[in-house]
């Protein structure tokens, strides 16, 4: 019936027991875990409203954003409220955390991230003379930010009431901006910088902060987000080959993330949008 | 096929909606969403235990880990509590790891039973002496060596069946493979853990002076 020997046994016995991740294993899986969520969940606007951005106006794109708050929003507010519970700063959180150390050296992902250490002078164009496809903020096609987080609070504190949030399932949830959101990690608050600037058709702007990210934080927690948010950027400052090529990078390398349907939806746009408003490839680029 | 006691979904408190914590028992019939809190608690050892004994390096064994947990949580609605909550859990777990596996490109567990840090990580939460630590260390790193030598089917199956303690009818839903199949996996995957085992001790046996 069985046909391990009484050794097999006891060993498989022994690890049954012995393979248990420490208390500080986690933490810090959990805490991370609940951050990445919240990151996507802030990112689900990002290619509606972005990804319109050529095309339609203000106002459509004003209620667009809100739309999208009303009907994910629901579920949000009980997450940050769980977050702001169980977070500490996440400085003080990961210099607390024993094995901390074990994701800083450069040993390979889990994520086959083709990410070099600096991606953005490579990957992206950034600012500065290393980046010459890189547009000055002066060249920015959108004139300045929309007030969209104002509208948004606004929406999200209408629409989720206390019982509703309690119950709404929290997938996929968009969080409700609020002042402990940015002082919650500052992973995500650059990220989540970055997608106002997509969302508000800034996104060499969005590259900017991209890279801030990567020196500050080199491969982080919310490194598939960043990723994602740098291709989107890219198709959408640059739509060309540079740009198709990471964003392929990125659904080659997180097949399974949920942001590969926003990815291929922002960057197949610029692609379009590009030949639309051009008539022309939009190879021609440097 | 070793019976198993599995942990189901009592203890894992639910939201129903109204926003109240229930306990699955006491409304059956009620859609309720499982609390993310409560699930991360109630299966992280398991699948902690489970993604490193299928291979995955220490160093990587964060980031597998909150993939799968990623998935949970944005799943978790999904959940319709028909299966075993540990069955649902693993089933993402076996996806993830497999994409690990193909990102990877290796077998399974090729440096696994190398990793230097797992002593510290193991020495960090057990505080019955060196020689202990050294000794359960020493076990694991023997027991991912031989789990090294399945292949990749044989080896999920292995840990599910032998480590997890799940029955065949689980271990089918999870890998998405038929009980016959599950079942001549895990005879033939037994078979060749044994024989790895008397390689092992041979080899040992041949160092000894």
């Amino acid at each position: 019936m069985n046909d391990l020997g009484p050794e097999a046994r006891s060993m498989l016995e022994a690890a049954r027991s012995a393979g248990a991740p420490t208390r500080a294993d986690r933490e810090r899986i959990k805490h991370a875990v609940l951050l990445r969520v919240a990151t996507l969940g802030a990112m689900s606007t990002v290619s509606t409203a972005a990804g319109g951005a050529v095309a339609i106006t203000l106002a459509t794109k004003v209620t667009v954003a809100a739309l999208t708050v009303a009907v994910l929003g629901g579920g949000s507010v009980s997450l940050w409220a769980w977050k702001a519970h169980m977070a500490p700063p996440a400085a003080s959180f990961r210099a607390a955390q024993p094995h901390a150390a074990r994701r800083t050296p450069p040993a390979p992902a889990a994520r086959p991230v083709v990410v070099p250490e600096a991606p953005a002078a490579v990957e992206e164009p950034g600012p500065g003379p290393l980046a010459p496809e890189a547009p000055a903020a002066g060249e920015e096609p959108r004139p300045k930010p929309l007030p969209l987080e104002v509208r948004r609070r606004e929406v999200v504190r209408n629409e989720a009431r206390p019982t509703e949030t309690a119950s709404a399932p929290v997938v996929e949830s968009v969080p409700a901006p609020s002042p402990a959101l940015d002082s919650l990690d500052p992973e995500l608050t650059v990220l989540r910088q970055a997608q106002e600037d997509l969302r508000a058709g800034l996104p060499a702007q969005a590259l900017r902060r991209l890279a801030e990210y990567d020196r500050r934080f080199g491969k982080g927690t919310l490194n598939e987000e960043r990723r994602a948010i740098g291709a989107i950027a890219l198709c959408q400052a640059h739509p060309g080959p540079a740009a198709q090529a990471q964003a392929e990078r990125f659904l080659r390398a997180a097949p399974q993330s949920p942001l590969v349907g926003r990815v291929r939806s922002a960057c197949q746009k610029s692609e379009e949008n590009a030949k639309q408003f051009n008539g022309i490839e939009p190879d021609r680029e440097p | 096929m070793t019976d198993l006691r599995l942990p189901g979904n009592q203890g894992i408190s639910m939201r129903s909606p109204a926003g109240n914590a229930l306990e699955t028992a006491a409304s059956p019939s009620r859609v309720s969403v499982p609390d993310f809190d409560a699930v991360y608690e109630s299966q992280v050892d398991f699948v902690w235990r489970a993604v490193r004994r299928m291979g995955v390096r220490l160093a990587d064994m964060d980031d597998v880990v909150q993939e799968v947990f990623v998935i949970v949580h944005r799943r978790l609605a999904e959940f319709e509590g028909r299966a075993q909550l540990k069955t649902w859990v693993f089933k993402i777990l076996v996806h993830v790891v497999r994409h690990y596996w193909r990102a990877h490109q290796r077998r399974p567990g090729d440096r696994a039973a190398e990793d230097p840090a797992e002593i510290h990580a193991l020495a960090a939460d057990h505080e019955d002496g060196p020689a202990a630590t050294l000794e359960r260390v020493e076990a694991l790193r023997v027991l991912d060596r031989l789990l090294a030598e399945l292949d990749e089917d044989k080896r999920e199956v292995f840990v599910l069946a032998e480590i997890e303690q799940m029955t065949a009818v689980q271990i089918a839903e999870i890998v998405e493979a038929n009980v016959n199949t599950v079942a001549s996996r895990l005879r033939a995957a037994r078979q060749e853990f044994e024989k790895a085992m008397l390689r092992f001790r041979a080899h040992e046996l041949r160092r000894q002076p």
